[in-house]
């Protein structure tokens, strides 16, 4: 059974004078099955990040649908809709999005807190994981006293900690140097190998080619997909290249579209 | 370079586009002139000078424009370094567009400017027209009758050009040296990056708390008003310091002492607050601290004066207990000159200035009510469990101050003149005294006996009268304990007097004379003063016996007449309220516009955690609710302590207004009680608009 459900998505920005509208996404249509691990990828205002938000019920669709283990956000009550993000959705930033004013242990608590979690199974919870990640000496740290690299694995321990449905990281990658990205990048693999869903949005090529499935996004529309299936990551990387390739220069487009057809 | 309309453009539109952090401060500067305006008005007033008393208070109003004067210069300064903080950016971002720091400098001239014309016109216009109504005020306070004139005072006019211009240009020049100083880059960089986060001072926090115990330990046990006013600074500086260490180390010690208790701080409600509190103590500790301190004083400067203010009918007759007071402090001494023709002489000086008083009163067919005329001799002594001992005190010894409260002020009459003023007819036999009553200090003696003066006989007390005088007399020093005895003659006093002139020599107690009366009840008291003028101009032209002349000892006279001593405490306490009051709307302004801005840039600063914790699945009511609560601690804090302090001021305030003739203690705590409830009013309001506002910063 799928854990994500997009169908038909689609959303309409009105500029606040003038009226005019704007397009960010079409029509999306796609699905995730639990324990895959889909990378998104496209070119800037390609309308990832304004997908991001719909599926992280940041922001509510113009049209379409989004099924969260079969339940749709759009029908979730507003008031409750904070408490559904942080049962179910675990989030990964670019910038890490630690709060400086609280330990790593504390980030690392905060959405357990909000839960209203006792203590005694938050810090239960918090040894397995931090010790999985890494970061077990650090934890009394605070953000402005440890690496890039680090601060993104207390994030991506944040993230866990809920032991949510589905893990939404937006360029996880995107502000650490190029040792730290591949470690974290194998941390993913790890943890989607332990059985965690993941949506991952990046620019990065080698970022989505750890991924098992790549989704390519342009002018609002999924215009192309590929699997990893048994292929080794650096073929793999080869592919998603060629296709973003493809995918770049005009006409060709549609092209790819014709062969390989939308999920 | 482009002409001035563009840079005028750019000015106005820097303005109208930062109202938020721009119209409060505007406001601040139109409200300052005004109010130093409206002080400097009152000051130069033809109309005020011709009241009843208003010289008296135009006195105290130049003091209140040096206040408010120095006030804004520091609070302006203050204020316009956030707009400054706010603007970086802007800035900032022009620079890298082109514009020359020469240019910018250009856009800064004229939004000072602006703002700065803005201030003087409306900030003088509208204290031209509440100066009247400061006026009327000022003259209901003072109980005179309303003048209808208008005065615009140029005087007040210039001297707030003056000021404030001077004060613009400050700012302004240090507007420029900001931008000059600065570079594009850091222009253009995020404020806040990385936070180191505090650490918990335990000593600076415990020292806190003991300074503060100190200090509530000395206000609370002191028990005369002239301690009062020698400790009341002492304890003054002691919670200042206090205040600072405690709002500064205290309240991050506090914050982490929460962390430790898991249970507490890890819940919904407490988590993000207690976190963010520890990091905004620190970046506020010392502003918030200052609030409290200036809070304080405000209440304190308003509670007092308020008093004084509604008491001051009381100070007056406790002051003047009588309508007419006439007094010779020196009709016998016999050492100098040891003549006893010379006191034979000084016999007839006085009764025939009594003589002057009576026929002043006889020729408007008045009679004298409630006469009190009696011969007395005040003596300090030291109370020693009981004891009474003549010891010349050392008056610059520090220990001058304890020992204060030890001493008890002897004062000595005779049975005839207690007899007289009573309407009694007790006896005495020689070797015994009556003592008077003293519901303040309730004695037991059975005896009298002092040690110093041996010639005397121990005295024994026959018994304890009513009370004597049945007003207190002006004379005494507030805060001594007194003990009026009786003796069986003039002998006795005479004796009692060498004694104690052989035990204090120089610093010796004359015997006095004290006659005092009340005018019939059908006489207008302001017809009081007509007795006054006239036994004064006789007085001057009238040579007492020939024999005094040849004697430098000169009558020492003394005559009051209670009106025409009203004004003078009606102007003076009602000027100090009036003051009071307008200093206290300056100041509660600054604070409440310091706590303003404060927030405001706090909220910009704190958007980014709050956006986090939203994205994190915190919902809108938690974040409202985690806000308010955070607002609410850093507003409310300093009042809170502010009135934990008044209320251990309390006892020192109640001593110190003592020395302005109030003993209402009464009156006190009610005017502290609704001066705490009018100003928890003004800080509620501004409270809920900042509350809002940070809310809305946040959440944006």
């Amino acid at each position: 059974m799928s854990i994500l459900e997009v169908n038909d998505l689609q959303k309409i920005y009105t500029t606040r004078f003038g009226g005019q509208k704007v397009e960010a996404l079409q029509s999306v249509s796609f699905k995730v099955e639990k324990g895959e691990w889909v990378a998104i990828m496209g070119e800037s205002g390609s309308g990832k990040t304004t997908l991001l938000n719909m599926v992280a019920a940041l922001d509510r669709p113009t049209g379409g649908t989004v099924l969260l283990d079969g339940k749709n956000l759009a029908q979730i009550k507003e008031s409750s809709i904070a408490a559904f993000r942080r049962d179910n959705l675990g989030f990964v930033f670019q910038d890490c999005n630690l709060l400086d004013t609280f330990s790593l242990a504390d980030n690392i608590y905060l959405p357990l807190v909000l839960a209203a979690m006792p203590y005694k199974e938050m810090a239960a919870r918090i040894v397995p994981l931090a010790e999985r990640l890494g970061i077990a000496g650090l934890l009394s740290k605070y953000p402005y006293e440890v690496s890039g690299g680090q601060k993104q694995r207390a994030a991506v321990a944040r993230a866990l900690i809920t032991r949510p449905q589905l893990v939404l990281a937006d360029e996880p990658t995107g502000a650490l140097d190029s040792r730290a990205s591949d470690e974290l990048l194998e941390l993913f693999q790890q943890i989607n190998e332990d059985g965690q869903t993941i949506l991952l949005v990046t620019h990065s090529v080698k970022a989505a080619s750890y991924a098992g499935r790549v989704l390519f996004i342009k002018d609002g529309r999924v215009f192309h997909q590929l699997y990893r299936a048994e292929q080794s990551r650096q073929q793999f990387y080869q592919k998603i290249t060629e296709a973003l390739t493809l995918l770049t220069s005009d006409g060709a487009a549609e092209n790819i579209a014709g062969k390989g057809g939308v999920a | 370079m482009r002409g001035l309309g563009f840079y005028l453009r750019l000015a106005g539109q820097g303005i109208v586009k930062n109202a938020r952090v721009y119209l409060p401060y505007i406001i601040t500067c139109l409200g300052m002139v005004m109010m130093y305006y409206i002080v400097g008005a009152l000051e130069s007033s033809k109309i005020v000078a011709e009241m009843r008393g208003g010289s008296t208070v135009q006195d105290v109003m130049s003091l209140g424009e040096m206040v408010i004067g120095f006030f804004s210069l520091l609070f302006l300064l203050y204020t316009n370094s956030f707009l400054l903080r706010r603007r970086k950016k802007e800035f900032g971002l022009y620079n890298i567009l082109g514009m020359s720091k020469r240019n910018l400098a250009w856009v800064l001239l004229l939004e000072n400017l602006m703002v700065a014309a803005l201030a003087l016109v409306g900030g003088l216009g509208l204290g031209i027209v509440f100066s009247k109504l400061a006026e009327l005020s000022l003259s209901r306070l003072l109980a005179v009758g309303p003048d209808f004139g208008f005065e615009i005072s140029i005087v007040a006019i210039i001297s707030c050009l003056k000021l404030y211009g001077l004060i613009f240009l400050l700012l302004l020049l240090n507007s420029l040296r900001q931008v000059h100083m600065a570079r594009p880059v850091d222009l253009l960089r995020a404020p806040n990056f990385g936070e180191r986060p505090p650490r918990a001072n335990w000593l600076f926090a415990l020292l806190g708390l003991v300074l503060l115990g100190v200090a509530y330990w000395l206000a609370v046990t002191i028990e005369d008003p002239i301690m009062a006013l020698g400790l009341f600074f002492v304890a003054v500086i002691l919670v200042i310091i206090a205040t600072y260490l405690l709002f500064m180390a205290g309240s991050v010690a506090f914050c982490r002492l929460l962390q430790k208790n898991k249970k507490f701080y890890y819940q919904t409600r407490h988590f993000v607050a207690t976190g963010n509190m520890l990091f905004r103590m620190r970046r506020n500790g010392a502003g918030l601290a200052s609030i409290c301190i200036l809070s304080t004083m405000v209440l304190v400067m308003i509670s007092t004066t308020g008093c004084l203010f509604w008491g001051k009918e009381d100070a007056l007759l406790q002051r003047y207990p009588q309508e007419m007071i006439f007094s010779v402090k020196n009709i016998y001494d016999t050492d100098n000159p040891a003549d006893p023709e010379f006191w034979a002489a000084r016999q007839q000086s006085v009764a025939q200035y009594r003589l002057m008083i009576e026929q002043a009163m006889a020729e408007r067919g008045w009679q004298a009510q409630n006469v009190l005329d009696f011969v007395h001799l005040d003596v300090a002594a030291f109370n020693q469990e009981g004891e009474f001992r003549f010891e010349p005190a050392v008056y610059d010894d520090e220990s001058f101050l304890q020992s204060f409260s030890e001493i008890t002020m002897l004062h000595f009459i005779t049975l005839a003149d207690y007899n007289n003023s009573m309407n009694m007819a007790l006896e005495l036999q020689p070797n015994e005294i009556f003592i008077c009553e003293d519901l303040q200090h309730p004695y037991t003696l059975t005896n009298l006996y002092l040690p110093q003066a041996s010639q005397l006989p121990e005295y024994q007390v026959k018994a304890t009268l009513p009370a004597f005088p049945p007003t207190s007399i002006s004379d005494s020093i507030l805060g001594v304990q007194e003990l009026w005895l009786v003796l069986p003659d003039m002998e006795a006093l005479e004796e009692v007097y060498a004694a104690q002139a052989g035990v204090y020599q120089e610093g010796r107690s004359l015997v006095s004379w004290y006659y005092a009366f009340d005018l019939p009840e059908d006489v207008d008291p302001e017809n009081s003063m007509e007795i006054v003028e006239q036994v004064w101009n006789q007085v001057d032209e009238l040579k007492f016996a020939e024999r005094e002349a040849e004697y430098p000892v000169n009558l020492s006279i003394g005559y009051n007449a209670r009106e025409s001593e009203r004004v003078w405490f009606y102007s003076m306490n009602s000027g100090l309220f009036f003051l009071a009051i307008v200093l206290t709307i300056v100041f509660v302004t600054g604070a409440l516009l310091i706590m303003y801005y404060k927030q405001l840039i706090e909220g910009y600063e704190d958007q980014a955690g709050f956006d986090i914790l939203r994205k994190l699945g915190m919902t809108t009511r938690e974040i409202r609710r985690s806000v308010n609560w955070q607002t609410l601690i850093l507003f409310f804090l300093p009042l809170l302590v502010a009135g934990i302090h008044l209320v251990f001021a309390f006892p020192m305030l109640s001593q110190l207004i003592m020395l302005f003739g109030v003993m209402n203690i009464a009156l006190l705590s009610k005017i502290c009680v609704i001066c705490y409830l009018v100003f928890a009013i003004f800080y509620i309001l501004a409270y809920l608009v900042t509350a809002r506002l940070y809310y809305r910063i946040v959440t944006a």
